[in-house]
């Protein structure tokens, strides 16, 4: 039997895809800028499902990449190595919500903001919100550690998975930390959000739920330049204040929503816009809208609007949240970046990004989370014109080199992939890497579950030879 | 006289001592980075058991040591902090004393959200035992980055000093937390909070409110720690509202509504000293804060539960000589508690004879063989506290 075969036999005719015309669309994830093609898609319905599969895999020498809804912007869903392609959009169940207690438990394909409606009668809210939220998945926002415009006030993803189930790359189920949150020894869930498929498929997420802030007053400062809305930025940090989102849109992207279906009547003349959000008690949120606006004014300012009621409201973040789909507009690919760097350098990193991109000659745009100081500048590129596309590689390599040296990071939250593990050198030693490589080898010493992701391609021989290492040496009971 | 080469002659101190039943040569208490690494690297090469100390605030935490032979003490490893007070951010060596580090920054914006009842703890014991903050929450919300010396003696760094961050494995949390088991942390790059500009205690009678009423309470937005502290009658809900003067004034009001005055202070949890005495952390359903706290109550301690954080803390007088009836008690009624409230527990303190033979971290259940596969990795000699972490790693 083939393991198309034995895939079918698993989750029946219907749950396997294996004509190349139905792996097209496989092929990447919303990374269009590595590409791999799979052997088969495979949609289980269950976790025991899922341990089926990945034991087929296992027993054919195949590996297996994990894929919510394909969002991902660093190729980690892609098989860039080949095998089978586990999509768990069929797992999309809320299992259990428990209103007092604040926690849900729920399969990984559920989409993210499909949690939030369906808890919203309850006064409750999964508080991360990728601007992708409409079309992510849970599990997908496990793996990445997801961030979205609300990290500021309300952590990533990370601060809000009490407990996860998993399939480990042996076939074995494990329940991981608890409803309560607590867990006896390592702290194998922090370990595990963030890593980025590679660990394990997660079948389950017990997760935190936030109550709905009593009231939410959002903003728009109006700036002439994206360096002042940056120092404003430094500035409401300063003062002890924290938002619930502090998000900078730069006059290209501006331009790029106003002449879109997003369009939220942002004005075209400013050159960037500094979206302010604060929450909380009413009275309170009236008095931090103030402290706001005398910050900003202060800045430099040209206006700061105060959104008039919900529907303003929506618009504002409807923009904000529309601009990587508006830019699709400009070219036919999108390459959006992510690293992060410390808040008080952002006037400086901003100004050196434009430099370089205008080097280059290429059209780079920023719309990113400033008060966390994670930056996105996004080129927009054909990546079928060669030329062009070795120019935005080097443009992005020379940002993140900048960013680094600015005492930053290459990601903040799209994570590393395919597309930044040749980059991973530029923050950590081999001595480091090894370190993580550690735990790989605990979870999946054979490194077969999303081999190709995180660590630097040359890496990859003695990565994947465990007796290379002297893995095979260490007593695992 | 390898250890004399790596450290230097003053970082090793040839004083036999007996601590946690485990009888040791001499202490060791690098001053660098690279002295602390080449110890390790040495340690490990001969197989010598370490048992690691920061202020020795949390020595009677945890399984107690199968074998050890040397003490090192992280109290040296003394860099000055480095404050960014633009970013809200701090790299802090593991010796600094929290109390230290807490006066550095009275000067700026920020305040340091690790506590510890003990004056003496460290920067590097409090991430490495990662109690959770009454106050402020968990530890590994805080830790950015880790500087490490692994058990190997290489010198690897994890995260980095930026407040969003996802560049590679999240290291800092398997680390946060690990008792020293893995590794030892040389310093820590940390997220600072903003200071508010109020802080009030307000506090009412427990008795006669619902357990549901007192966790809104405690759940209110400005409400930054809700304890329920006393016995019967004298049962006190004590809040500690933090912020700005709107939101604190706001807040205040609603609770005044409710009958709360102004209280004094919220006792430190769990402190006091560390001998004659079992504490124990159980983590509970919030819902269940309650029914948790009386099972506890019956052991005839004190009782501080924390109902918006899911915690209930009990203490309970237990001689170092107790009796084998006195200690299963104890016991019993901390996993009662934990199973009442569909959760956990940990014991955080307890005399050395009461811990011998127990598992302090509760049940770890099935995750038991990953954990194991986790030390092996970084520590292949078993030379980190072993015998300290859960089931005996
Ligand atoms: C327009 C747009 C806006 C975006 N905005 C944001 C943003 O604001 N913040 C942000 O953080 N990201 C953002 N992203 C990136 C992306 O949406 C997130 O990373 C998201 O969490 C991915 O979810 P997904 O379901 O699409 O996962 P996929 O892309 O399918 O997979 C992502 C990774 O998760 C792994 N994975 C998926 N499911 C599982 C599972 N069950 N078990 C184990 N591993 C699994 C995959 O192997 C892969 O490595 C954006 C993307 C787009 C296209």
């Amino acid at each position: 039997m083939s393991l198309v075969d034995e895939l079918q036999a698993i989750v029946g005719a219907d749950g396997v895809l294996a004509r190349t015309e139905e792996l097209f669309a496989y092929e990447a994830d919303g990374l269009t800028l590595h590409q791999g093609k799979p052997v088969a898609v495979v949609l289980p319905r269950d976790k025991t499902e899922v341990q089926r599969i990945v034991r087929a895999c296992r027993a054919n020498g195949v590996p297996f990449v994990p894929r919510g809804a394909g969002t991902g912007l660093s190729g980690g869903a892609t098989a860039i190595e080949g095998g089978v392609v586990i999509e768990l959009q069929r797992m999309n169940a809320i299992l259990r919500v428990d209103p007092d207690d604040r926690h849900a438990v729920v399969q990984p394909g559920v989409v993210n903001a499909d949690l939030s409606k369906a808890i919203s009668h309850l006064g409750l809210f999964f508080a991360p919100d990728p601007s992708s939220q409409q079309a992510c998945t849970i599990g997908g926002n496990v793996a990445e550690n997801s961030g979205g415009p609300h990290t500021l006030k309300y952590g990533t993803t990370t601060n809000h998975v009490l407990g996860l189930e998993m399939v480990l790359p042996d076939g074995t189920l494990i329940r991981l930390g608890s409803a309560t949150g607590a867990c006896a020894g390592y702290d194998l869930v922090g370990a595990v959000v963030g890593s980025e498929g590679t660990l394990g498929i997660v079948t389950e997420a017990t997760v935190r739920l936030s109550p709905i802030p009593e009231c939410v007053e959002t903003m728009l400062g109006i700036f002439d330049g994206v360096v002042d809305a940056c120092r404003a930025v430094g500035a409401i940090i300063q003062s002890g204040l924290v938002p619930a989102a502090l998000e900078i849109v730069d006059q290209r992207t501006i331009h790029a929503v106003e002449d879109s279906v997003y369009a939220a009547g942002l004005p075209r003349d400013a050159g960037a816009v500094l979206i302010v959000e604060v929450d909380g008690p009413s009275e309170a949120a009236a008095s931090q809208v103030e402290r706001v606006r005398e910050i900003a004014l202060a800045e430099g300012a040209r206006e700061l609007r105060v959104a008039r009621d919900e529907e303003e409201r929506v618009r504002f973040w409807r923009a904000r949240k529309g601009a990587f789909g508006a830019m699709g507009r400009l070219a036919p690919d999108l390459y959006v970046h992510d690293a992060v760097v410390p808040r008080g350098k952002l006037p400086e990193i901003l100004e050196a990004i434009c430099e370089i991109g205008d080097r280059y000659q290429l059209k780079l745009s920023n719309v990113f989370h400033a008060g966390d100081g994670n930056l996105h500048p996004n080129i927009s590129f054909d990546r079928r014109d060669e030329e062009e596309r070795v120019r935005v590689i080097a443009a992005g390599e020379e940002i993140l080199r900048t960013c680094v040296e600015a005492g930053g990071v290459i990601t903040g939250e799209h994570g590393v992939g395919s597309e930044k593990r040749d980059y991973m050198r530029l923050l950590f030693s081999e001595e480091d890497l090894d370190a993580m490589i550690r735990l790989r080898a605990s979870f999946d010493p054979d490194r077969v579950c999303n081999p190709g992701k995180i660590f630097p391609a040359t890496r990859f021989c003695t990565e994947s030879d465990p007796k290379a290492r002297g893995y095979d040496k260490v007593p695992i009971s | 006289m390898e250890l004399r080469a790596a450290l230097g002659d003053s970082a090793v101190h040839q004083e036999p001592l007996e601590l946690e039943g485990a009888k040791l040569e001499a202490r060791l208490s690098p001053e660098t980075g690279e002295a602390l690494a080449a110890a390790l690297r040495s340690c490990s090469e001969q197989k010598l058991g370490l048992l690691i100390r920061g202020g020795a605030s949390k020595l009677s935490f945890a399984n107690a040591p199968c074998h050890a032979a040397l003490l090192l003490d992280t109290r040296r490893l003394l860099a000055p902090p480095e404050i960014d007070a633009e970013d809200g951010v701090a790299l802090v060596a593991a010796g600094v004393t929290l109390a230290s580090l807490r006066e550095a920054l009275t000067a700026t914006g920020w305040e340091l959200p690790l506590e510890s009842a003990d004056a003496a703890s460290t920067l590097g014991g409090t991430v490495a035992a990662a109690a959770e903050s009454p106050r402020f929450g968990p530890v590994r919300d805080f830790v950015l980055g880790l500087h490490v010396a692994l058990a190997s003696g290489e010198r690897v760094k994890f995260g980095g000093r930026v407040v969003k961050n996802v560049t590679g494995y999240d290291l800092n949390k398997l680390f946060t937390g690990s008792c020293g088991t893995l590794g030892v942390i040389e310093s820590a790059w940390l997220r600072l909070k903003p200071r508010p500009a109020v802080v009030q205690v307000l506090e009412a009678d427990a008795l006669g409110r619902g357990p549901g009423e007192v966790l809104a309470a405690c759940r209110r937005s400005s409400v930054r720690l809700g304890a329920v502290e006393g016995v019967g009658s004298a049962q006190r809900v004590r809040l500690e509202l933090a912020g700005d003067e709107t939101a604190v004034a706001s807040d205040s009001r609603e609770l005044a509504s409710q009958g709360f005055v102004a209280g004094q202070a919220v006792s430190q949890p769990e402190a006091g000293g560390e001998t004659g005495v079992f504490r124990v952390r159980v983590t509970v359903r919030p819902t269940a804060w309650r029914e948790v706290a009386d099972v506890l109550l019956l052991g005839g301690g004190e009782v501080v539960s924390l109902p918006a954080r899911g915690l209930v803390l009990g203490s309970f007088p237990l001689a170092d000589d107790a009796d084998e009836r006195a200690i299963s008690s104890v016991w019993r009624l901390s996993r009662l508690a934990a199973e009442r409230g569909e959760g956990s527990y940990v014991v955080a303190a307890a005399p050395a004879s009461a811990r011998a033979g127990r598992e302090v971290y509760g049940d770890p259940g099935e995750t038991i063989p990953l954990q194991r596969a986790i030390k092996a990795q970084y520590d292949p000699a078993g030379i980190l506290n072993p015998g300290r972490f859960v089931g005996g790693a």
